[in-house]
Protein backbone atom coordinates (compact mmCIF):
# COMPACT_ATOMS: atom_id res chain seq x y z
CA UNK A 1 0.00 0.00 0.00
CA UNK A 2 2.47 2.56 1.12
CA UNK A 3 4.65 1.33 -2.01
CA UNK A 4 1.19 2.69 -4.10
CA UNK A 5 1.29 5.75 -2.74
CA UNK A 6 4.61 6.20 -3.04
CA UNK A 7 4.76 5.54 -6.48
CA UNK A 8 1.65 7.88 -7.10
CA UNK A 9 3.37 10.80 -5.22
CA UNK A 10 6.88 10.38 -7.51
CA UNK A 11 4.54 10.10 -10.51
CA UNK A 12 2.55 13.20 -9.35
CA UNK A 13 6.50 14.90 -8.89
CA UNK A 14 6.96 14.10 -12.55
CA UNK A 15 3.43 15.46 -13.57
CA UNK A 16 4.16 19.02 -11.89
CA UNK A 17 7.83 19.34 -13.07
CA UNK A 18 6.93 18.11 -16.56
CA UNK A 19 4.10 20.93 -16.90
CA UNK A 20 6.76 23.77 -14.71
CA UNK A 21 9.30 22.55 -17.20
CA UNK A 22 6.57 23.20 -20.33
CA UNK A 23 5.52 26.69 -19.19
CA UNK A 24 9.04 27.80 -18.21
CA UNK A 25 10.26 26.79 -22.02
CA UNK A 26 7.41 28.39 -23.49
CA UNK A 27 7.54 31.49 -21.58
CA UNK A 28 10.94 31.80 -22.17
CA UNK A 29 9.93 31.72 -26.58
CA UNK A 30 7.26 34.12 -25.89
CA UNK A 31 9.93 36.89 -24.37
CA UNK A 32 12.49 35.93 -27.03
CA UNK A 33 9.98 36.15 -30.01
CA UNK A 34 8.75 39.51 -28.22
CA UNK A 35 11.86 41.07 -27.61
CA UNK A 36 13.28 39.62 -31.83
CA UNK A 37 9.66 41.23 -33.28
CA UNK A 38 10.67 44.45 -31.01
CA UNK A 39 14.29 44.66 -32.22
CA UNK A 40 13.21 44.01 -35.62
CA UNK A 41 10.48 47.32 -35.14
CA UNK A 42 12.85 49.43 -33.75
CA UNK A 43 15.85 49.25 -37.13
CA UNK B 1 1.19 -32.36 -50.53
CA UNK B 2 2.72 -31.67 -46.56
CA UNK B 3 5.18 -29.26 -48.55
CA UNK B 4 2.05 -27.45 -50.21
CA UNK B 5 -0.04 -27.26 -48.03
CA UNK B 6 1.66 -28.46 -44.54
CA UNK B 7 2.13 -24.30 -43.78
CA UNK B 8 -1.78 -23.87 -43.06
CA UNK B 9 -1.78 -26.28 -40.19
CA UNK B 10 0.69 -23.21 -38.85
CA UNK B 11 -2.26 -20.59 -38.48
CA UNK B 12 -3.30 -20.05 -35.29
CA UNK B 13 -6.41 -18.40 -33.96
CA UNK B 14 -4.30 -15.13 -32.58
CA UNK B 15 -2.77 -15.15 -35.92
CA UNK B 16 -6.25 -14.74 -37.37
CA UNK B 17 -7.30 -12.22 -34.84
CA UNK B 18 -4.48 -9.96 -36.11
CA UNK B 19 -6.03 -10.11 -39.81
CA UNK B 20 -8.99 -9.16 -38.47
CA UNK B 21 -7.14 -5.75 -36.58
CA UNK B 22 -5.36 -5.53 -39.87
CA UNK B 23 -8.07 -5.08 -42.26
CA UNK B 24 -9.95 -2.87 -40.57
CA UNK B 25 -6.87 -0.52 -39.81
CA UNK B 26 -6.76 -0.59 -43.95
CA UNK B 27 -10.67 0.04 -43.42
CA UNK B 28 -10.42 2.62 -41.16
CA UNK B 29 -7.60 4.17 -43.83
CA UNK B 30 -9.46 3.79 -46.97
CA UNK B 31 -13.36 4.32 -46.48
CA UNK B 32 -12.85 6.78 -43.37
CA UNK B 33 -9.52 8.55 -44.68
CA UNK B 34 -8.10 8.18 -41.50
CA UNK B 35 -4.50 9.02 -41.57
CA UNK B 36 -4.04 6.69 -44.45
CA UNK B 37 -0.67 7.23 -44.76
CA UNK B 38 -0.15 5.55 -41.46
CA UNK B 39 -3.09 3.13 -40.95
CA UNK B 40 -2.95 1.89 -44.22
CA UNK B 41 0.76 0.30 -43.98
CA UNK B 42 0.19 -0.59 -40.95
CA UNK B 43 -2.90 -2.71 -41.42
CA UNK B 44 -1.13 -4.27 -43.92
CA UNK B 45 1.94 -5.29 -42.39
CA UNK B 46 0.00 -6.44 -39.41
CA UNK B 47 -1.30 -9.43 -41.64
CA UNK B 48 1.91 -9.53 -43.40
CA UNK B 49 3.88 -10.35 -40.09
CA UNK B 50 0.80 -12.57 -38.71
CA UNK B 51 1.49 -15.28 -41.63
CA UNK B 52 2.66 -17.98 -40.32
CA UNK B 53 6.74 -18.49 -40.93
CA UNK B 54 6.33 -14.73 -42.40
CA UNK B 55 9.66 -14.32 -44.68
CA UNK B 56 8.88 -10.87 -43.93
CA UNK B 57 9.71 -11.21 -40.53
CA UNK B 58 13.20 -12.98 -38.82
CA UNK B 59 12.32 -16.42 -38.57
CA UNK B 60 14.45 -19.84 -37.37
CA UNK B 61 14.11 -21.91 -40.46
CA UNK B 62 15.49 -25.44 -41.00
CA UNK B 63 17.93 -25.88 -43.41
CA UNK B 64 20.08 -28.48 -45.42
CA UNK B 65 23.06 -28.05 -45.27
CA UNK B 66 25.68 -29.94 -46.99
CA UNK B 67 23.20 -33.33 -46.33
CA UNK B 68 22.58 -32.60 -42.65
CA UNK B 69 19.79 -30.19 -41.51
CA UNK B 70 20.56 -27.28 -39.66
CA UNK B 71 18.49 -25.05 -37.52
CA UNK B 72 19.41 -21.08 -38.82
CA UNK B 73 17.67 -17.21 -38.58
CA UNK B 74 16.76 -15.93 -41.58
CA UNK B 75 16.72 -12.52 -41.09
CA UNK B 76 13.36 -10.80 -42.38
CA UNK B 77 13.31 -7.19 -44.47
CA UNK B 78 11.10 -5.72 -42.20
CA UNK B 79 13.64 -6.76 -38.93
CA UNK B 80 16.23 -5.02 -41.15
CA UNK B 81 14.27 -1.87 -41.99
CA UNK B 82 13.23 -1.56 -38.20
CA UNK B 83 16.98 -1.96 -36.96
CA UNK B 84 17.96 0.41 -39.84
CA UNK B 85 14.91 3.26 -39.49
CA UNK B 86 12.94 2.80 -36.09
CA UNK B 87 15.79 1.53 -33.24
CA UNK B 88 17.95 4.22 -33.86
CA UNK B 89 14.77 6.54 -33.99
CA UNK B 90 16.27 7.94 -37.84
CA UNK B 91 12.85 7.20 -39.72
CA UNK B 92 10.54 9.41 -37.33
CA UNK B 93 13.37 12.49 -37.02
CA UNK B 94 13.77 12.23 -40.88
CA UNK B 95 10.04 12.62 -40.84
CA UNK B 96 9.95 15.62 -38.42
CA UNK B 97 12.40 17.20 -41.50
CA UNK B 98 9.40 17.27 -43.47
CA UNK B 99 6.57 18.06 -40.84
CA UNK B 100 8.97 21.32 -39.89
CA UNK B 101 9.44 22.10 -43.68
CA UNK B 102 5.06 21.90 -43.57
CA UNK B 103 4.39 24.15 -40.82
CA UNK B 104 3.95 27.85 -40.54
CA UNK B 105 4.49 29.23 -37.58
CA UNK B 106 3.04 32.66 -38.90
CA UNK B 107 -0.30 32.90 -36.95
CA UNK B 108 1.44 32.04 -33.97
CA UNK B 109 4.34 34.59 -34.25
CA UNK B 110 1.62 37.14 -34.41
CA UNK B 111 -0.08 35.84 -31.17
CA UNK B 112 2.74 34.46 -29.17
CA UNK B 113 0.37 34.13 -26.39
CA UNK B 114 -1.01 31.31 -27.77
CA UNK B 115 2.36 29.33 -26.84
CA UNK B 116 1.30 28.74 -23.65
CA UNK B 117 -2.14 26.86 -24.39
CA UNK B 118 0.23 24.39 -26.70
CA UNK B 119 1.80 23.52 -22.48
CA UNK B 120 -1.43 23.64 -21.18
CA UNK B 121 -2.78 20.66 -23.41
CA UNK B 122 0.22 18.68 -22.90
CA UNK B 123 -1.34 17.66 -18.94
CA UNK B 124 -3.16 14.57 -19.85
CA UNK B 125 0.61 13.40 -21.13
CA UNK B 126 1.74 13.77 -17.47
CA UNK B 127 -1.88 12.75 -15.99
CA UNK B 128 -1.47 9.74 -18.05
CA UNK B 129 1.60 9.00 -16.64
CA UNK B 130 0.69 8.95 -13.35
CA UNK B 131 -2.94 6.55 -14.13
CA UNK B 132 -0.11 4.11 -16.11
CA UNK B 133 2.16 3.92 -13.32
CA UNK B 134 -0.85 3.31 -10.56
CA UNK B 135 -1.83 0.65 -13.02
CA UNK B 136 1.14 -1.34 -12.46
CA UNK B 137 2.91 -0.43 -15.61
CA UNK B 138 6.91 0.40 -14.94
CA UNK B 139 8.20 4.15 -15.11
CA UNK B 140 9.44 3.19 -19.21
CA UNK B 141 6.09 1.72 -20.11
CA UNK B 142 4.36 4.36 -18.31
CA UNK B 143 6.59 7.08 -19.58
CA UNK B 144 6.01 5.47 -23.48
CA UNK B 145 2.09 5.20 -22.94
CA UNK B 146 1.40 8.43 -21.55
CA UNK B 147 3.14 10.05 -24.84
CA UNK B 148 0.38 8.74 -26.77
CA UNK B 149 -1.24 12.04 -25.26
CA UNK B 150 1.58 13.84 -27.44
CA UNK B 151 -0.74 13.46 -30.52
CA UNK B 152 2.23 13.29 -32.54
CA UNK B 153 3.56 9.96 -34.09
CA UNK B 154 7.12 10.09 -34.23
CA UNK B 155 7.27 11.50 -30.70
CA UNK B 156 5.47 8.84 -29.66
CA UNK B 157 7.84 6.31 -31.53
CA UNK B 158 10.86 8.05 -30.64
CA UNK B 159 10.03 8.15 -26.73
CA UNK B 160 8.79 4.41 -26.73
CA UNK B 161 11.82 3.49 -28.50
CA UNK B 162 13.96 5.20 -26.48
CA UNK B 163 12.65 3.29 -23.23
CA UNK B 164 12.62 0.17 -25.18
CA UNK B 165 9.16 -0.35 -24.67
CA UNK B 166 7.53 -3.68 -25.39
CA UNK B 167 3.93 -2.26 -26.17
CA UNK B 168 5.25 -0.25 -28.66
CA UNK B 169 3.21 -1.70 -31.29
CA UNK B 170 -0.13 -1.01 -29.32
CA UNK B 171 1.28 2.52 -28.71
CA UNK B 172 1.71 3.58 -32.13
CA UNK B 173 -1.37 2.13 -33.30
CA UNK B 174 -3.00 4.06 -30.50
CA UNK B 175 -1.16 7.35 -31.08
CA UNK B 176 -2.19 7.27 -34.84
CA UNK B 177 -5.88 6.22 -34.62
CA UNK B 178 -6.64 8.96 -31.90
CA UNK B 179 -5.02 11.18 -33.84
CA UNK B 180 -7.80 10.65 -35.94
CA UNK B 181 -10.23 10.08 -33.92
CA UNK B 182 -9.97 13.71 -32.89
CA UNK B 183 -13.34 14.96 -34.46
CA UNK B 184 -14.75 12.33 -32.33
CA UNK B 185 -13.03 12.75 -29.08
CA UNK B 186 -12.48 16.50 -28.57
CA UNK B 187 -16.57 17.42 -28.56
CA UNK B 188 -17.89 15.73 -26.41
CA UNK B 189 -15.60 16.45 -23.93
CA UNK B 190 -15.61 20.43 -24.77
CA UNK B 191 -19.08 20.62 -24.58
CA UNK B 192 -19.20 18.28 -20.74
CA UNK B 193 -16.82 21.48 -19.52
CA UNK B 194 -17.84 24.42 -20.95
CA UNK B 195 -21.11 26.40 -20.89
CA UNK B 196 -23.12 27.80 -24.20
CA UNK B 197 -21.76 31.48 -23.30
CA UNK B 198 -18.17 30.47 -22.92
CA UNK B 199 -18.52 28.63 -26.29
CA UNK B 200 -20.16 31.65 -27.77
CA UNK B 201 -17.03 33.92 -27.06
CA UNK B 202 -15.91 35.87 -29.55
CA UNK B 203 -12.23 36.42 -30.54
CA UNK B 204 -11.43 39.44 -32.86
CA UNK B 205 -8.42 38.39 -34.99
CA UNK B 206 -6.09 41.18 -35.89
CA UNK B 207 -3.50 40.44 -39.40
CA UNK B 208 0.04 41.27 -37.56
CA UNK B 209 2.77 40.92 -40.05
CA UNK B 210 5.28 38.64 -39.07
CA UNK B 211 8.92 39.71 -40.34
CA UNK B 212 11.47 37.86 -41.77
CA UNK B 213 13.85 37.76 -39.17
CA UNK B 214 11.26 36.51 -36.63
CA UNK B 215 10.76 33.53 -38.56
CA UNK B 216 14.19 32.68 -39.43
CA UNK B 217 15.32 33.04 -35.33
CA UNK B 218 12.11 31.35 -34.20
CA UNK B 219 13.23 27.40 -34.96
CA UNK B 220 17.32 28.56 -33.91
CA UNK B 221 15.63 29.87 -30.39
CA UNK B 222 13.35 27.17 -29.50
CA UNK B 223 15.90 24.39 -30.82
CA UNK B 224 18.46 26.45 -28.31
CA UNK B 225 15.99 27.00 -25.35
CA UNK B 226 14.51 23.70 -25.79
CA UNK B 227 17.89 21.48 -26.05
CA UNK B 228 19.08 23.49 -22.95
CA UNK B 229 15.77 22.43 -20.90
CA UNK B 230 15.36 18.79 -22.13
CA UNK B 231 18.80 17.45 -23.87
CA UNK B 232 17.02 14.11 -24.92
CA UNK B 233 14.65 16.11 -26.88
CA UNK B 234 17.09 18.01 -28.93
CA UNK B 235 17.36 15.38 -32.20
CA UNK B 236 13.78 15.36 -32.05
CA UNK B 237 13.40 19.69 -32.00
CA UNK B 238 16.39 20.32 -34.00
CA UNK B 239 15.00 17.53 -36.92
CA UNK B 240 11.54 19.79 -36.94
CA UNK B 241 13.14 23.40 -36.35
CA UNK B 242 15.41 22.37 -38.81
CA UNK B 243 12.72 21.68 -41.70
CA UNK B 244 11.41 24.93 -40.50
CA UNK B 245 14.16 26.48 -41.27
CA UNK B 246 14.77 25.30 -44.33
CA UNK B 247 11.33 26.36 -45.30
CA UNK B 248 11.66 30.29 -43.62
CA UNK B 249 14.67 31.04 -44.87
CA UNK B 250 14.04 31.88 -48.35
CA UNK B 251 16.72 30.49 -50.26
CA UNK B 252 16.13 26.88 -50.10
CA UNK B 253 12.98 26.48 -51.98
CA UNK B 254 13.55 23.08 -53.73
CA UNK B 255 15.22 21.50 -50.53
CA UNK B 256 11.59 22.99 -48.62
CA UNK B 257 9.53 21.13 -51.48
CA UNK B 258 11.70 17.70 -50.97
CA UNK B 259 11.79 17.87 -47.77
CA UNK B 260 7.85 18.12 -47.64
CA UNK B 261 6.73 16.15 -50.47
CA UNK B 262 9.22 13.26 -51.05
CA UNK B 263 11.25 13.08 -48.20
CA UNK B 264 7.62 13.24 -45.60
CA UNK B 265 6.71 10.56 -47.98
CA UNK B 266 9.26 8.04 -48.53
CA UNK B 267 9.79 8.02 -44.57
CA UNK B 268 5.91 7.85 -44.09
CA UNK B 269 5.86 4.67 -46.78
CA UNK B 270 8.30 3.13 -44.93
CA UNK B 271 7.62 3.95 -41.36
CA UNK B 272 3.88 2.40 -41.41
CA UNK B 273 5.28 -1.06 -42.49
CA UNK B 274 8.24 -1.10 -40.18
CA UNK B 275 6.26 -0.43 -37.11
CA UNK B 276 4.48 -3.78 -37.77
CA UNK B 277 7.13 -5.50 -36.43
CA UNK B 278 5.47 -4.72 -33.19
CA UNK B 279 2.09 -6.15 -34.65
CA UNK B 280 2.81 -9.86 -33.88
CA UNK B 281 0.25 -11.30 -32.44
CA UNK B 282 2.38 -13.00 -29.60
CA UNK B 283 3.61 -8.87 -28.63
CA UNK B 284 0.43 -7.37 -29.64
CA UNK B 285 -2.77 -9.48 -28.25
CA UNK B 286 -2.61 -9.20 -24.47
CA UNK B 287 -4.85 -7.40 -22.17
CA UNK B 288 -1.78 -4.90 -21.48
CA UNK B 289 -3.03 -3.63 -25.45
CA UNK B 290 -6.62 -2.80 -24.17
CA UNK B 291 -5.14 -1.18 -21.36
CA UNK B 292 -3.01 0.99 -23.30
CA UNK B 293 -5.88 1.71 -25.84
CA UNK B 294 -7.71 3.14 -22.47
CA UNK B 295 -4.80 5.04 -21.18
CA UNK B 296 -4.46 6.43 -24.59
CA UNK B 297 -7.86 7.51 -25.20
CA UNK B 298 -7.53 9.04 -21.73
CA UNK B 299 -4.13 11.75 -22.61
CA UNK B 300 -6.06 12.69 -25.58
CA UNK B 301 -8.75 13.72 -23.09
CA UNK B 302 -7.03 14.96 -20.06
CA UNK B 303 -5.10 16.98 -22.62
CA UNK B 304 -8.05 18.97 -24.29
CA UNK B 305 -9.53 19.16 -20.05
CA UNK B 306 -5.86 20.85 -19.40
CA UNK B 307 -6.13 23.07 -22.48
CA UNK B 308 -9.87 24.28 -21.56
CA UNK B 309 -9.01 24.89 -18.22
CA UNK B 310 -6.41 26.63 -19.03
CA UNK B 311 -8.30 29.16 -21.17
CA UNK B 312 -10.93 29.26 -18.21
CA UNK B 313 -7.81 30.58 -15.95
CA UNK B 314 -6.51 33.07 -18.47
CA UNK B 315 -10.06 34.56 -18.55
CA UNK B 316 -10.03 35.78 -15.01
CA UNK B 317 -7.22 37.65 -15.42
CA UNK B 318 -7.74 39.12 -19.04
CA UNK B 319 -10.10 41.70 -20.10
CA UNK B 320 -10.26 40.63 -23.73
CA UNK B 321 -11.95 36.92 -23.04
CA UNK B 322 -10.66 33.81 -24.98
CA UNK B 323 -13.22 31.49 -26.66
CA UNK B 324 -12.28 28.11 -24.19
CA UNK B 325 -12.17 26.30 -26.59
CA UNK B 326 -9.06 27.26 -28.01
CA UNK B 327 -7.70 25.66 -25.44
CA UNK B 328 -8.38 22.33 -26.54
CA UNK B 329 -6.59 23.22 -29.95
CA UNK B 330 -3.22 23.32 -28.33
CA UNK B 331 -3.14 19.32 -28.44
CA UNK B 332 -0.60 18.67 -31.05
CA UNK B 333 -3.40 16.79 -33.88
CA UNK B 334 -2.18 19.49 -36.73
CA UNK B 335 -4.36 20.57 -38.39
CA UNK B 336 -7.51 18.33 -37.34
CA UNK B 337 -8.01 19.67 -34.11
CA UNK B 338 -7.92 23.71 -34.97
CA UNK B 339 -10.50 22.71 -38.22
CA UNK B 340 -12.96 20.73 -35.17
CA UNK B 341 -12.49 23.92 -33.07
CA UNK B 342 -13.56 26.30 -35.34
CA UNK B 343 -16.24 24.14 -37.03
CA UNK B 344 -17.39 23.89 -33.48
CA UNK B 345 -17.98 27.81 -32.98
CA UNK B 346 -19.29 28.09 -36.12
CA UNK B 347 -21.64 25.58 -35.15
CA UNK B 348 -22.47 28.06 -32.03
CA UNK B 349 -22.53 31.18 -33.81
CA UNK B 350 -21.73 31.25 -37.38
CA UNK B 351 -20.30 34.75 -37.34
CA UNK B 352 -17.42 33.82 -34.64
CA UNK B 353 -14.22 33.05 -36.94
CA UNK B 354 -11.40 31.43 -34.94
CA UNK B 355 -9.42 29.47 -36.95
CA UNK B 356 -6.39 31.91 -37.12
CA UNK B 357 -6.14 31.73 -33.33
CA UNK B 358 -6.95 27.71 -33.34
CA UNK B 359 -4.14 27.15 -35.61
CA UNK B 360 -1.95 29.54 -33.44
CA UNK B 361 -2.81 27.31 -30.51
CA UNK B 362 -2.60 24.01 -32.45
CA UNK B 363 1.33 24.71 -34.51
CA UNK B 364 2.39 25.77 -30.50
CA UNK B 365 1.02 22.49 -29.21
CA UNK B 366 3.81 20.56 -31.95
CA UNK B 367 6.30 22.91 -30.54
CA UNK B 368 4.88 21.70 -26.79
CA UNK B 369 4.85 18.22 -27.48
CA UNK B 370 7.79 17.59 -28.30
CA UNK B 371 9.46 19.49 -25.79
CA UNK B 372 7.30 17.66 -23.33
CA UNK B 373 8.90 13.98 -24.71
CA UNK B 374 12.21 15.64 -23.92
CA UNK B 375 11.23 16.12 -20.39
CA UNK B 376 9.56 12.89 -20.09
CA UNK B 377 12.60 11.12 -21.31
CA UNK B 378 14.62 13.45 -18.66
CA UNK B 379 12.36 13.12 -15.91
CA UNK B 380 11.44 9.46 -15.73
CA UNK B 381 15.80 8.46 -16.36
CA UNK B 382 15.83 10.77 -13.23
CA UNK B 383 13.35 8.15 -11.34
CA UNK B 384 14.76 5.17 -12.75
CA UNK B 385 18.27 6.21 -11.27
Amino acid sequence: MSDNVGRLLESFGVMGLGMLGIFVVMLILYIATFAVSKIRKGE
Amino acid sequence: MDALFGNLLNINYQQAIMWAIGGILIYLAVARDMEPSLLLPMGFGAILVNLPMSGAITQQIERLVGGVIQTGEEVGVLNELYAAGIANELFPLLLFIGIGAMIDFGPLLSNPRMLFFGAAAQFGIFFTFSLASLLGFSWQDAASISIIGAADGPTSIFVANYFHSNYIGAIIVAAYSYMALVPIIQPPVIRMITTKSERLIRMNYRQKDVGRLVRIVFPIIVTVVAGLFAPRSVALVGFLMFGNLIRECGVLGSLSSSAQKELANLVTLLLGITVAVNMQADKFLNPQTLMILALGLAAFVFDTVGGVFFAKLMNLFMKEKINPMIGATGISAFPMSARVIAKMAIEEDPTNHILMHAVSANVSGQIASVIAGGLVIKLVEGLIR
